[in-house]
């Protein structure tokens, strides 16, 4: 197996690296998500463009499901 | 492009993960509300469903996709099969009920023998041989007015049974009499529309309790679920509502953009709210029913009814204080077994026992514990499901103003959609409401 030159993995990895900061955020934050065994707390953004406040009465089911 | 994103996926559920800011307020100290798993009391690591018992397939398509999101086994559960039925004061197996000669012993007429004794249906099926013709009609199962049909929300169903032919025995059978037939028909139309049978007999549960559900929900909900904060006041303002509860000890008040109300609509129309509702909003919050009742559990040592010649303990019984009886969690790893049982609230488990030991049709049983979760006693959800329809020529008050939002209350739960078969209504109308609130 060739050997890699201290110069060329330094130009690697910092190109990578680069690569790696200009992906956009939803990107890297998908890439971060498929890694976690539990949901995401904000994965889009609200339809309204706009979070809101929400109060649910109840931890039915539906209650549950309502957030 | 949310639409394409979100459905089918579940839009309730996606709610929180779009980032908007939630908290759940819940009077009592659990969540889950009538999703509840019993493990206490049940030796071998038995457990048993005291709330919600099932779920279909077709039917409950977003509860399916949860069961996917999270991973949750599902179990077939076989509670409906080789079951026992007692008519006329007698045991029937669901193959005797198929059988032209039993049947025509009721005084059915020819046409509803040869309907009834086709294979796959069941003894529930009767009433689609008279109904069958009307359902087509309807187009849009959430809408049941206007296609031709708005007069017979005051004729009884009977009308119509009888109107097609019903012999005697099948109208004594199918009963109908103080039934809005429009009501009726709009329900079994919303079956045939998801492929439903009447009574499905195969069914579904979730592999150690159906509060599975409930449970991975809340795991991924955190510290926003407030146990034990019963609310108090709700002010329905035009820029916001906020809402007064109680914790430990002390009246606080948070405010919000808008409020989900998942509570039953008997517990929440003793909350105050200003300004009043209209009234014909507080009419349908005032006078929806509900039915209810109590979940016996039973442990036995042995499946004793394997040596009473049954293959199954899927009994149904005509006993006033236990009405059916079954066996859940066959899977785990054990001689012993636990049977779950229905009855009326009031009865204690012990009466429960006794009345199945009189209507048990063996010889003897090995039943060791008797435990009962009676949803009549209990302070927070004291009511099952609303009952399957609102009062005969009333279906223009509750429908569609049950599911409409007042100001920024919104309206979910087992009540709030156009069945009232519970975790289904209630994943429905809760996924309603998240993209009604997320839209707005």
């Amino acid at each position: 197996m060739a050997q890699l030159k201290r110069r060329q993995f330094l130009k690697n990895t910092i190109v990578s690296g680069l690569g790696a900061s200009l992906m956009a955020p939803e990107l890297q934050a998908k890439e971060s998500l498929d890694q976690q065994s539990v949901e995401p707390e904000t994965r889009y953004a609200p339809q309204s463009g706009k979070s809101k406040r929400v109060i649910v009465a109840g931890a039915g089911i539906a209650g549950l499901l309502c957030v | 492009m949310l639409q394409a994103r979100v459905l089918p996926a579940c839009c309730a559920y996606e709610l929180m993960k779009l980032g908007h800011e939630v908290t759940v307020l819940e009077a009592s100290g659990r969540h889950g509300g009538h999703v509840f798993t019993i493990r206490d009391g049940l030796s071998d690591g038995l457990y048993a469903d005291g709330g919600a018992e099932l779920f279909t397939k077709p039917g409950y398509e977003r509860y399916w996709e949860y069961t996917r999101e999270f991973n949750l086994p599902v179990l077939p559960y076989p509670c409906r099969h080789d079951m026992l039925r007692h008519v006329n004061d007698k045991f029937f197996t669901d193959d005797q009920l198929r059988d032209p000669q039993i049947l025509k012993s009721f005084g059915l007429n020819d046409k509803e023998v040869k309907h009834m004794s086709q294979p796959g249906h069941t003894w529930w099926d009767l009433k689609y041989l008279y109904m069958q013709p009307y359902l087509d009609k309807f187009k849009d199962e959430y809408q049941p007015f206007g296609i031709g049909y708005d007069h017979l929300d005051t004729t009884p169903i009977a009308e119509i049974y009888k109107k097609e032919g019903a012999s005697p025995a099948a109208l004594r059978h199918l009963g109908g009499e103080k039934s809005s037939a429009l009501q009726e028909l709009w329900g079994a139309a919303i079956l045939k529309k998801r492929g439903i049978k009447a009574i499905p007999t195969d069914v579904y549960r979730l592999k150690g309790g159906n509060q599975g559900l409930p449970d991975a929900f809340a795991k991924r909900l955190g510290a926003r679920i407030k146990l034990n904060c019963p609310i108090r006041s709700i002010r329905n303002e035009k820029d916001h509502v906020a809402v007064t509860y109680r914790q430990f000890g002390e009246d606080k008040e948070i405010k919000a953009d808008f409020l989900a109300n998942c509570i039953p609509l008997p517990v929440f129309r003793k909350i105050p709210v200003t300004p009043a509702f209209s009234p014909e909003k507080q009419y349908v919050i005032d006078n929806v029913q509900y039915d209810t009742y109590a979940h016996f559990i039973f442990q036995a040592s042995s499946k004793f009814w394997i040596d009473d010649g049954f293959k199954t303990i899927n009994m149904q019984f005509g006993h006033p204080d236990i009405y059916e009886i079954w066996q859940m969690a066959e899977e785990v790893d054990t001689h012993r077994v636990v049977l779950l049982a229905t009855g009326p609230g009031g009865v204690s488990p012990e009466r429960a026992l006794a009345g199945f030991r009189a209507a048990y049709p063996g010889k003897k049983d090995t039943i060791e514990q008797a435990l009962v979760k009676d949803w009549t006693r209990d302070p927070f959800a004291p009511n099952c499901e609303r009952l399957r329809h609102y009062p005969m020529g009333e279906l223009k008050k509750f429908w569609p103003l049950i599911m409409e939002p007042a100001g920024r209350i919104h309206f979910a739960g087992s009540y709030a959609d156009n069945l009232n078969w519970g975790q289904e209504a209630a994943t429905r109308s809760a996924n309603r409401v998240a993209k009604e609130i997320d839209m707005a």
